[in-house]
Parts: C-alpha cells; structure tokens; sequence
C-alpha cells in the first residue's frame, strides 16, 4: 500500500495505490470512488476493505480523494461533479501509469458511482463500471440527503447558510452544485462500448432495478441484489462504519469473474 | 494564499503509521513555532471529524506551522500492530513516534497534541510522558460533574414534563427487566458495523487533578473546548470548577458550545473551531510564551462563538 499524492497543484489529489497481492497480476487496475460527506466518512474503512479483497485477486487498486474532500487540496465549498469527474479520470490515468496497465475499471459507491459512471462513459480503455447503491437520479439524491437530520440532542445537523449553500450533516452542498447535480440522470448517460456495466444494490430500490436493467448501447448491463443492513446516509455521535461484508465480496467475485 | 506542500508519509516501527505532514506556507515564519500532531477521533480517519484536521492544518500552515496528521493502527489507512499492546498504550506509542518523526524532519521538539474524543485523551496521556509537549487542544476531553453542573442541569430538567416521563419510562423498563437498545449497535448478517474497540472510561478525578498539576508546573498551555454532545459537560467554567485546586493561571482556555454536536456537523461550528485554533497557537508560541505563558494567555480575549444560522431542509 502506498499513499501518494498526484494531479498538478494547486489541485493535487491523495491516493492510496494497492499493488496486487497475487502471484499472476492482472492487466486492468481499478479506480475507487468514494461517496460524499459522511458517507466518505462511512465507507473509507469498507473501501479499504475492498482495495485489499482486489489486490488479492490479483488486481492494482487507486482509491482516492476528490478535490475538496479528504486529504486532497481544495475548499469542500468549491466542488462540482465536473471538477470530480475529472479527478476520475486523473486518478485512472495515473493508475495506468503506476501500475502499467492498459485497461481500467470503476467501483464507484453512492455519488461515486455517478462519477465513475460519468468518467467512464467519456473513455475508451474501460472494462468495467461497476455502481453501488448509485446516485441514480441528482434530484432524487439531494432529496434524500437534504431531509432533516437531528443528533441525540435534538440539534439539527444541518446548516443553512446566506449564500445559499447547505450543510449537511457537516459537509457544504453549494447552490451551484445542487443545480449541477440536479441535471444528472444516469439513465441517460451511456458506457464505452464493449464494456461491462453491473448495479449492486444493498437494498431492492426500484432505480437501481430500473438501471440495471437498462443496457446503454454496445454495454453488457447487469443487476445483483445482495442484501444488506445499513443506510449510508446517516451518521451517529461514535462515527461508525459500514462495511457490507457480502456486497464486497459480491463486487470482488464479479471484477474477478469479468476481468482476465 | 496558497498553504504549504502536503506529503503522505510512512513512519513508526516497520513504517506501518500513514500520515499527511502539511509543510508552513511559503515565505511565513516559522521560528521557534511548535509543530501540532493531530490524533485520531475513535476510528474517523485522520481526516478528522467533517474533515476538520486537514483543514486546522492547512490553516496553520498558512501561520508557519507544521502540522502532522496521522492514522494510530489500525485506523484509517495504518497497519494493525503485531503486538497485542492495547489501544491506550499504542497510541502513546504511536504519538510519541509521529513526534520523533516531526523532530528528525523538521528539527522541532515542541509539539503541540490536538484530538477530540479519544483524540483528547490520548493528547493527554502522552503528554503525560513527554515533555516535548507544550500544549493541548482538547475537544470534548474528560469532564466532571461540579454543583453548578447540577444545580443547572436538574434546574432545567425539574421544569420539563418530557424529562419527567422518560424517568418513568426508564425506571418501568429497569423493574421489567427491559434494556433499551442503544442506536448504531451492530445487527443482522452481511454487514458489519465498526464501532471504535476504545471504550472511554472518564479517570478518578484525582488523577488528573494530579496530571493537571504537572502541566501547569510545565507551563503547558491548554484550550479545552466542549460542545453540547457530552453529557457530562454543561457549561463553561465547569473544568476549572472541577479542578478548582489546580493554578492554571492563564494557561488553561475554556469553552463552550452547547450548541454543537460531538463531530462538529455545525458548518459554523467547524469554522470557529478552525479559526480559534489558530489564534490560540499564536498566542503561544515563541520564546515569549514559553518563558511567561501565563502573563500571554491570561490576556487572550475568549470570543464567543459566532451567531448560529437558522436550520435548513
């Protein structure tokens, strides 16, 4: 495992490269990509988890940080999923170089997985994308992240702001982003051709259904429901993680499966 | 401005810790400056809660301070030990290791320790055991009960119907031998939930009465800073109550903010902590504050925190 930082500053982003622990590595690396506020918060413990399961069947493995989020460079108040989408593809890029492979994958988880959905869609040496638990309509997932959250004393832990931007659950959601996020519609967003596309879904939701059954042009399209406990949006005062053992597992046993 | 170079980092026994050093900005001075080491929050990575510590960090950088933030093991993106030691005693270890990291990179050997939660109380017992220490910031730290934490606790609560019935309700649960399921507990298959293995024991107070005696022999200087999420923290003024008996002088800063939850979700909240930190490192350090720490921070004017905004759907 080494962290590292990559991209040109001032926008320089952290990453954590896994090379493969299998005595055959593969030729594609896949790309990690977080969720957003306290869901990264959330999941950065599973995503670990994930990054090992792949590097032991044999795959090189980049999570990393977002613009604005985590460790890498950049105010939480200046992201845009452009700017995100972007990072996708620097962090995919430079798996390629680190680990000198031709070919990549996404795993992308909640918001992740729209990014990596929109990265992907935008390149031509892309395997596989696979969309956990996606962000499958913008305006469907402002909805839900924006409901009212209290903490065990009853104070909101969301922020409302004069500008217009909104905290929630600590992390600031601009005007700006929320116009952006509000016009995205994985449903209509395609997949490079000759890739793999696969949903897995922690919980039966009738978009993640509706996505996995729909096959943008020249993609194979699939949808598995492993499921499982836990809501990513939502956070408690021990900040606790979530780490959905089987739908790991599940996601490693494709990328394994579809991936030579 | 733009603040200084960041590097991810490897060090501790077999390189196993990950951290970010953020290096002070180009051209600020960084004479006689303590370096801060930011710990851990149960198993939030070294982000810190809602990305605080990376953010207190660049803005120190902005002042001429260097600052490293690490994963202990087993955190985050650090390695688990191969020893059986337990969490109390590695991450004294492991603190005492990001220190001798800091000096050899940077030739410093003062440091300040920031945390909150069981960041606080591992600050607290390593700077029990090196001197190198000059200051803590304690977020949430220990807290003991006083009089007037009582004579307003129950002064409120006495008044309210609802505090009335969920006494009863508790008691009817005790006598039915029902115990309440606490929230976030692990449940179910397929899924795992990682909750903190630390469990917080809050020491004898004559503990760290004790302890708070050695700081002040040190001259250390102390910011402790309390939101409205522990529950046995009720105002301002309570820790220097508790410890009535300790002459912090000037060196201990107290205070409050009830209305801020225990990981700092307040946008608000956040932002005071950040600037607040920054001013109170500039108090004290330099030769000035190491000589006369008192006279320095008995002048620090306490700001209150900045007026909340209204909640948002």
């Amino acid at each position: 495992m080494n962290p590292i930082f990559f991209g040109r500053a001032p926008k320089s982003l952290f990453g954590v490269y896994h090379p493969p622990k299998a005595a055959q590595a593969r030729a594609t690396g896949i790309v990690l990509c977080y969720p957003f506020g306290q869901e990264y918060m959330r999941a950065h413990r599973a995503f670990r988890q994930l990054a090992l399961l792949l590097t032991k069947a044999g795959f090189h493995v980049l999570r990393f940080d977002y613009y604005g989020t985590g460790d890498s460079s950049g105010e939480a108040h200046e992201v845009s999923i452009a700017q995100w989408v972007e990072d996708a593809n620097a962090a995919a890029d430079e798996l390629k170089e680190t680990a000198e492979v031709k070919r990549v994958a996404f795993v992308g988880l909640r918001l992740g997985a729209m990014v990596a959905a929109l990265a992907a869609a935008g390149r031509t040496d892309v395997d596989q994308v696979v969309l956990w638990d996606p962000a499958v309509k913008g305006s469907d997932y402002l909805a839900e992240i924006l409901v009212e959250r209290t903490d065990s004393v009853g104070n909101s832990r969301h922020t409302a702001l004069a500008d217009g931007t909104v905290g929630v659950m600590g992390f600031p959601i601009t005007g700006a982003l929320r116009t952006e996020l509000a016009a995205i519609d994985l449903l209509s967003v395609g997949g490079p051709a000759g890739s793999g596309r696969l949903v897995v879904a922690s919980h039966a939701r009738d978009e993640y259904a509706a996505l996995g059954r729909q096959a943008p042009a020249g993609v194979k399209a699939g949808y598995e429901l492993v499921p499982s406990e836990g809501n990513w949006n939502e956070v408690d005062d021990y900040g606790g993680a979530l780490i959905p053992v089987f739908l790991i597992q599940a996601i490693v046993a494709h990328l394994s499966r579809e991936i030579r | 401005m733009m603040h200084g170079r960041e590097k991810a980092v490897r060090f501790g026994t077999s390189a196993s810790l990950v951290g970010i050093v953020t290096e002070p900005a180009a051209g600020t001075e960084t004479a006689g400056k303590p370096a801060m080491v930011l710990l851990n929050s149960g198993i939030l990575h070294r982000v810190g809660s809602c990305r605080v510590h990376a953010r207190i960090a660049r803005a120190l950088s902005l002042e001429g301070y260097t600052t490293l933030r690490f994963d202990f093991s087993g955190i985050g993106d650090s390695d688990q030990r191969r020893d059986s030691l337990p969490f109390e005693e590695s991450a004294v270890v492991e603190t005492r290791e990001a220190m001798d990291y800091l000096g050899k990179l940077k030739g410093t050997q003062r440091f300040v320790l920031a945390g909150l939660c069981s960041g606080a109380d591992m600050a607290h017992e390593t700077a029990l055991v090196d001197q190198r220490v000059v200051g803590l910031l304690m977020l949430d730290a220990w807290a003991y009960r006083t009089s007037q934490y009582y004579l307003r606790h129950y002064g409120k609560r006495v008044l309210k119907l609802q505090s009335w019935m969920n006494f009863a309700r508790r008691r009817l649960d005790a006598l039915r031998g029902r115990e309440r399921a606490r929230p976030g507990m692990p449940t179910g298959e397929g899924v795992e939930f990682d909750v903190p293995k630390y469990v917080r024991v809050f020491p004898p107070r004559e503990r760290v009465e004790r302890d708070l005696r050695q700081f002040v022999d040190r001259k250390m200087a102390l910011y402790c800073l309390w939101t409205g999420g522990l529950e046995d923290y009720n105002h301002r003024g309570q820790y220097e109550e508790a410890f009535s008996s300790v002459p912090f002088g000037g060196l201990l800063r107290e205070e409050h903010i009830p209305e801020a939850d225990h990981i700092l979700t307040g946008l608000e909240h956040q932002d005071y902590v950040v600037r607040n930190t920054v001013e109170w490192m500039k108090r004290l350090d330099g030769a000035a504050a190491q000589v006369n720490g008192r006279a320095l921070m008995a002048n620090a004017p306490i700001p209150s925190p900045t007026p909340l905004t209204t909640n948002a759907r």
